[in-house]
């Protein structure tokens, strides 16, 4: 039996944050461009760190498609079963893995604000942040966007227009940072 | 009617008008240009590649001088255009026919190669009843003419000859217009000048055209009959093409692949004259009716089950083919801190969506002892092509 040395990475594109990794014996010349291929309407996260365990059955973090990058690299076990710890760095012209390097961001909320707070070292350079809200009762993540200057530590993102009193879980993405999570209730 | 084709003949003692004269040139020169007009196709046929030299302004603006090399071409009515020295493109030209948008840098404005016919300046050296004032000589000169973006649409839609016995046109009028590439302006209304050229325009997919042939047949006579994309010496920046025919003793083949330096083909798909065939990369294209196609693999919770290469998920969704999958949880990815024991809580795909759903139970030293977790299969996934109603039928 020929094992295909190749595996298929489906990445946050803009942020570089890996979701998954799969492989298949037998691969196309050319892979595959469109997400949906591999995502259908939307990538279904559950209950895998950092990603909550869900509080009930059916409630995913649901990731569009339109947001899925693909790229082929070379197979790493090691890698398909680490997923979260990876990014992708320079997509999608010359894709390459790699760890993070650093902690990832450190959360917390006042209402109505997030608060995202970095390290000097992670906020040399301006970031783009992106994040996306889930109702814990279900429903699709509300995404909520801000942008760092370089050296600026703390980020505040006001999380209005949410279900008023539902608890939401907040994950945020910064590129070269791991995934965050917080628990709040929407004000 | 059209009168008949004729060559003009002559007779001893014979008071040889000038008509006769012109005649005896422009017998060849019609006949020459029908074959080219209807045995080949118009287009360059050698040389008239260009460069654009990087230059700036007294500002230092940055700019390109474009020159068109020397070449031949052919046009529409079989008229042969000769650029005999290389030529550079003029800037107060192309404002005298395009208006460019300043604000679109990057359209692309075709410029073309077009034939002209001028009577010579009369010769001083003639003298007594040589010395009429008139010209002796018809000058075959060119001019390069400029276009808006996507006049290079529809060129094979120019008008020619009236006649199918004409000779070529004259270009006085309306002539017929070879592509030779494209040029962009620049947006600084300071800098009057071309800032790029290119043989290929990206936003048409249309390029420059070279003479082709009309045939039916092409028969070699030594036995080997080859395609090429360009000469075996040509330097570029792809890689060049053939295609070969080659006889063999009790065998021959057809081969593909990239030409050497030296001629040779070196062949990646190769098909021998018994039917076998031989292809040193992967064969894709529309699946086989009536076969099956196979895709294996690891996944993980959440996902799409993949596919074999080829199947189209709109005939799966749409019950074109058969789907036989089987998936198995794969625990080498359940690994959280103090694992004791993992079982499978589900490990199937959706009937209706091919989605995913593998989660384990896993008890740990904790806490928490128990969690539900998303975890990785390995699958097999088996598609049916029906003989009738297959995706590649």
């Amino acid at each position: 039996m020929s094992q295909n040395p190749q595996m298929d990475v489906l990445y946050m594109q803009g942020l570089g944050h890996v979701l998954g990794i799969f492989t298949r014996t037998s691969e196309p010349a050319q892979i595959e461009t469109d997400a949906s291929v591999f995502v259908g309407d939307g990538l279904h996260l559950r209950g895998s760190p950092p990603f909550p365990q869900p509080p009930a059955s059916g409630h995913d973090l649901v990731v569009p498609p339109s947001m899925i990058g693909v790229f082929r690299a070379v197979r790493n076990w090691r890698q398909i079963f680490q997923p979260f710890n990876l990014y992708v760095s320079q997509p999608p012209s010359t894709p390459a893995l790699s760890s993070f390097a650093a902690a990832g961001p450190t959360l917390g909320f006042t209402s109505p604000n997030l608060t995202i707070t970095l390290t000097p070292a992670t906020a040399g350079s301006a970031l783009n942040i992106l994040v996306l809200a889930l109702d814990v009762n279900g429903g699709n993540p509300v995404p909520f966007s801000a942008q760092t200057t370089p050296g600026q530590t703390s980020v505040n993102i006001a999380m209005t227009g949410l279900v008023s009193g539902d608890n939401y879980n907040a994950f945020v993405f910064i590129p070269t940072l791991p995934v965050a999570v917080q628990q709040f209730t929407a004000p | 009617m059209t009168d008949p084709v004729s060559r003009p003949t002559f007779y001893e003692g014979e008071i040889l008008p000038a008509a006769d004269l012109i005649a005896t040139v422009d017998y060849p020169r019609n006949q020459m240009a029908r074959h080219s007009r209807y045995v080949h196709r118009w287009g360059i046929a050698a040389g008239l590649d260009f460069v654009g030299k990087p230059a700036s302004s007294v500002g230092g603006k940055n700019y390109k001088v474009v020159t068109v090399n020397a070449g031949i071409a052919f046009d529409g009515t079989g008229k042969e255009i000769v650029v005999p020295d290389a030529v550079q493109l003029n800037p107060t030209d192309f404002l005298s026919t395009v208006s460019p948008d300043t604000n679109q840098p990057l359209l692309w404005y075709p410029f073309f190669l077009v034939g002209l016919d001028q009577p010579a300046p009369p010769s001083s050296n003639l003298t007594g009843a040589c010395n009429s004032s008139q010209p002796t000589r018809t000058q075959e000169k060119y001019n390069i003419v400029y276009g808006n973006p996507g006049e290079e649409l529809n060129l094979d839609q120019q008008q020619g000859v009236a006649n199918i016995a004409d000779g070529p046109d004259d270009g006085t009028t309306n002539p017929w217009r070879v592509l030779l590439g494209f040029v962009q302006w620049s947006a600084d209304p300071t800098v009057q000048q071309f800032t790029d050229v290119t043989d290929f325009n990206p936003t048409t997919g249309i390029g420059r055209r070279y003479v082709g042939v009309n045939a039916a047949e092409v028969v070699s006579g030594r036995g080997s009959l080859v395609l090429e994309t360009h000469p075996a010496n040509f330097s570029g920046q792809n890689p060049i093409l053939a295609l070969q025919i080659q006889e063999a003793p009790n065998d021959g083949s057809m081969v593909f692949g990239k030409l050497n330096p030296d001629g040779s083909v070196n062949p990646v798909l190769t098909v021998s004259s018994n039917g076998n065939v031989t292809a040193t990369g992967q064969i894709s294209g529309a699946v086989t009716p009536g076969s099956m196609q196979v895709q294996s693999g690891i996944a993980f919770d959440g996902m799409l089950l993949p596919l074999p290469t080829g199947i189209n998920p709109a005939d799966v969704a749409a019950g074109k083919v058969t789907v036989h999958t089987h998936l198995s949880v794969h625990y080498e990815g359940v690994s959280p801190a103090g694992l004791l024991l993992a079982l499978p809580v589900e490990c199937r795909a959706d009937t209706s969506t091919r989605r995913i759903h593998c989660r384990v139970i896993d008890i740990t030293a904790g806490p928490p002892f128990v969690n539900i977790l998303p975890a990785w299969c390995d699958y097999l996934v088996i598609v049916a092509v029906p003989a009738s109603t297959g995706s590649g039928s």
